[in-house]
């Protein structure tokens, strides 16, 4: 999921990086500061994620965490995300420093719209329906992802049919594993530290 | 607590994970000569060969004089018109993309002629400038495999790599901290 440099135009590197900068303000903004070891600790899973590879299906694919992180952090996944995608393009030149704009969005944003979606469902008092959500917010966020990067390549210019077709067939194992480790991470979490997803008490 | 000793114990685990040596992402591109025809090969950082991988050869003058897809192996052999300069470009799916350059052959042969001052008289110049050059393509093919793995080990993290990261983010956090007490404080 990481776009490398000089891969996009302009204008899409342009607008993703504007799309960040405005998540991530919103997300300092918004985190209290009880929140903040919270962050940093889910951009650390973040950025140790990319590393663990799951060896199925047809290309080389790993773990992005996206919908986990959306779920505990909400809006501050935007900063989150930043600092991990920065780390792993420092270290590791995953991506790149000029893409790092437009694939912090195409990460933190479906993370951030699976939270709005499946929050209530995870926060509340049913516990089947909370995993049931969980799930589906790791699937969902993984999707969305694959589809923002097949659109900012139709965006530049490649085919979008073939490259989302590409960018799905290769996830499909990273949605189902990332579907299950936040299903169980959630039903953890409700477990030992609720507060940390929101769950009332 | 409870909570942070249970995240301590799932952070250890995903390092152990990661020394078992599962890396993620990134494409390399390694091109070498094999007499006039140029190898490409193509993996991503964790050693899988990429696969119908688009690879693109520029002249130095910027033209584009070969395009192809690797197989199967992430391999793609062709054969340039000009022993010159080239630009390997691989494009990946999901927006990877790597660029290599190839330089000629014995690019620097022009040594050879001034080294040959100091041989016996027996041989000749032109039987110097051959041995020379067999021996710098048994080299450059013994010589192969160790820079291909050398590439490899270079597009794979490493733990040291890792853990900086973790102390960066540990970093930023206090720093975020500090920011906000100034903030609380003033206001």
């Amino acid at each position: 999921m990481h776009i490398s440099e000089g891969v996009l135009s302009g204008q899409v590197l342009a607008a993703g990086a504007a799309l960040s900068a405005a998540g991530v303000a919103v997300g300092l903004k918004r985190t209290s500061n009880e929140q903040i070891p919270e962050v940093a600790i889910l951009a650390s899973a973040f950025f140790v994620a990319s590393l663990i590879h799951v060896p199925l299906g047809p290309t080389s694919v790993h773990l992005i965490l996206n919908g986990l992180v959306g779920l505990i952090l909400g809006w501050a996944t935007f900063p989150a995300i930043l600092v991990g995608l920065f780390l792993q393009a420092l270290l590791f030149q995953f991506g790149g420093l000029t893409t790092l704009g437009v694939n912090t969005f195409n990460m933190a944003f479906p993370g951030i719209v699976c939270w709005w979606i499946f929050g209530p469902m995870v926060r509340g008092r049913r516990p089947r329906l909370a995993l049931v959500g969980a799930f589906f917010c790791g699937v969902l966020a993984v999707l969305g992802a694959g589809l923002l990067v097949a659109l900012s390549l139709y965006l530049t210019g490649k085919g979008f049919e073939k490259a989302a077709a590409a960018v799905l067939l290769a996830h499909l194992p990273v949605m189902a594993l990332e579907g299950i480790l936040t299903a169980f991470t959630v039903a953890f979490l409700r477990k030992v530290k609720p507060d940390m997803l929101g769950v009332k008490r | 607590m409870k909570g942070v000793v249970i995240l301590i114990l799932i952070f250890s685990f995903l390092l152990f994970s990661l020394v078992g040596g599962a890396w993620g992402h990134r494409v390399e591109v390694f091109p070498y000569w094999e007499g006039d025809e140029v190898r490409v090969e193509a993996f991503f950082s964790d050693g899988t060969p990429v696969r119908n991988g688009s690879i693109k050869v520029y002249d130095p003058q910027g033209k584009l004089i070969f395009r192809g897809q690797t197989d199967a192996e992430g391999t793609l052999g062709f054969r340039p018109p000009k022993k010159e300069t080239l630009k390997i470009v691989l494009e990946a799916s999901m927006g990877h993309r790597a660029e290599a350059t190839l330089s000629p052959p014995g690019a620097e042969e022009g040594a050879v002629g001034g080294t040959a001052h100091d041989a016996p008289p027996a041989i000749s110049r032109g039987d110097i400038g051959a041995i020379k050059r067999a021996v710098r393509e048994a080299v450059a093919e013994e010589l192969r495999p160790i820079i291909a793995e050398l590439v490899r080990r270079q597009a794979r993290p490493s733990v040291r790599d890792v853990i900086g990261g973790i102390g960066w983010i540990i970093g930023l956090t206090g720093l975020w901290f500090y920011f906000r007490a100034r903030r609380d404080r003033g206001g």
